[in-house]
C-alpha cells in the first residue's frame, strides 16, 4: 500500500505533501505532555507492525494500526501515521520521501474515518472498534486504487485494493482485541481521543 | 614432427576457448563471470538459471554482458545451476551452493540488518517523544 515514488505525477505528489504538512501542522500543534507519550508509544507500535509482511491474495500485506491509532489519538492520529511513514521510508525504503504526502494522505485519512467510526454513539464499541480497524486500512487501500486509476493506470489497482478486504479484516480483529483489553485493564486510554 | 606441432597448436587453441565460469558471492545477488580460457570474456552468451528443485524450467533467463558477467538474486538457499551457452559450440555449467535466502539479505539501506533499523526507528521515535515531553514540560506546550 506504500507507493514508491516515480510512480505518480510529481505534481500530484507536490500537492499531496502540501495537504500532508498542512494536516500534521493543524491535527498535531499545541500538544499536551500526556498525548505526546501515547503519539510515541503508538507511533512505535504502528512502525514495528509494519515490519511483519505477510502474503495475502497475491500482495504481500502488513499491520498498520491506523484504525488503533484513530481510536486512541483522535485527530492526533494524522501526524502519528505521517511521521511513522517517514521512519518507513527512510529506513526501509517502504515508500518514498516523495510520495510521502500521498501515502500520509492516504493512511492519514484511514486513521480520521477510524476515529469518526468510533465516535459514533449507539453501537457497541467491539463493532465500532473493528469498523474502525477494517476502515482504517480498507479506506487508503482505495484511495490508493482511486489515484493510480486517476493517473492512467488502469482499474486494475481497484482488483489489487480488494486483496486488502482480508488485510483489512485482520485490522478490524486487532482493532477490537486491543480496545476489548484496554476496556478490561485500562479504559480511561479509549477516552482521550482529541477531538 | 610437424604433425605434433600441428596437434600442440590444435590443443592449445581448444584450451584457450574453453568457457570457464567464476563465481562470486555478492549477497544478496550472485555473479558468475564466463571466460575462455581464464582472461577473455564471453560476452553475450546465452544465461539459464535454475532454482534447487527445478531443474528443468529456468528460474532466470539473459545474456553475459561486456565483461562476460551476469548476475542474479537467488529466491532461497539450495543448489542452484547456472548454464551458459555461447551459441558457438562451448558450454559450461555450474551448481552453485547457496546458503542464505532473502529474509536475511541486506537491503539497499546499507549494511544495517533490519532489525538494527527496527531498533533504530524505535529508539529515534522515542528519543523524540522525549524531547517533545521535555519541551512541553520546559516551556509550556509543545506546537
Amino acid at each position: 500500500m506504500h507507493i514508491a515514488d516515480g510512480v505518480l505525477p510529481a505534481e500530484l505528489c507536490v500537492a499531496a505533501h502540501a495537504v500532508a504538512w498542512t494536516g500534521v501542522y493543524a491535527l498535531g500543534r499545541r500538544l499536551r505532555p500526556e498525548e505526546i507519550s501515547r503519539m510515541g508509544l503508538l507511533a512505535a507500535a504502528s512502525f514495528v507492525a509494519s515490519l511483519a509482511h505477510f502474503p495475502l491474495g497475491g500482495v504481500t500485506v502488513h499491520l498498520g494500526l491506523y484504525g488503533l491509532i484513530g481510536v486512541i489519538l483522535g485527530r492526533r492520529g494524522f501526524p502519528v501515521v505521517f511521521a511513522t511513514l517517514l521512519f518507513q521510508a527512510l529506513l526501509f525504503q517502504h515508500g518514498g520521501l516523495l510520495s510521502l504526502g500521498v501515502n500520509a494522505v492516504n493512511m492519514g485519512a484511514g486513521a480520521l474515518a477510524a476515529w469518526g467510526l468510533w465516535s459514533l454513539p449507539g453501537l457497541g464499541a467491539g463493532l465500532r472498534a473493528f469498523a474502525a480497524g477494517f476502515v482504517g486500512t480498507m479506506l487508503p487501500a482505495v484511495l490508493m486504487a482511486t489515484e493510480f486509476a486517476l493517473t492512467g493506470y488502469g482499474r486494475g489497482f481497484a482488483v489489487l485494493a480488494t486483496a486488502y478486504l482480508a488485510a483489512a479484516a485482520i485490522e478490524g480483529l486487532v482493532t477490537a482485541g486491543a480496545v476489548s483489553f484496554f476496556q478490561k485493564t485500562k479504559p480511561e486510554i479509549l477516552q482521550q481521543a482529541t477531538a | 614432427m610437424r604433425t605434433l606441432i600441428l596437434l600442440l597448436l590444435a590443443a592449445s587453441a581448444a584450451v584457450a576457448h574453453d568457457l570457464e565460469l567464476r563465481v562470486q558471492a555478492a549477497r544478496p545477488a550472485v555473479v558468475v563471470y564466463a571466460t575462455y580460457g581464464t582472461t577473455e570474456p564471453t560476452t553475450d552468451a546465452d544465461v539459464s538459471v535454475f532454482a534447487p528443485g527445478a531443474p528443468s524450467s529456468p528460474y532466470q533467463t539473459g545474456f553475459t554482458d561486456l565483461h562476460g558477467a551476469f548476475a542474479f538474486v537467488p529466491a532461497e538457499a539450495g543448489a542452484w545451476r547456472v548454464v551458459i551457452d555461447d551459441g558457438y559450440g562451448h558450454r559450461a555449467e555450474q551448481e552453485i551452493a547457496v546458503d542464505w535466502d532473502k529474509a536475511d539479505e541486506p537491503s539497499a539501506g546499507g549494511g544495517r540488518s533490519p532489525l538494527d533499523k527496527a531498533i533504530l526507528g524505535v529508539s529515534v521515535i522515542f528519543g523524540i517523544t522525549g524531547l517533545l515531553l521535555w519541551r512541553s514540560r520546559s516551556g509550556g506546550g509543545a506546537s
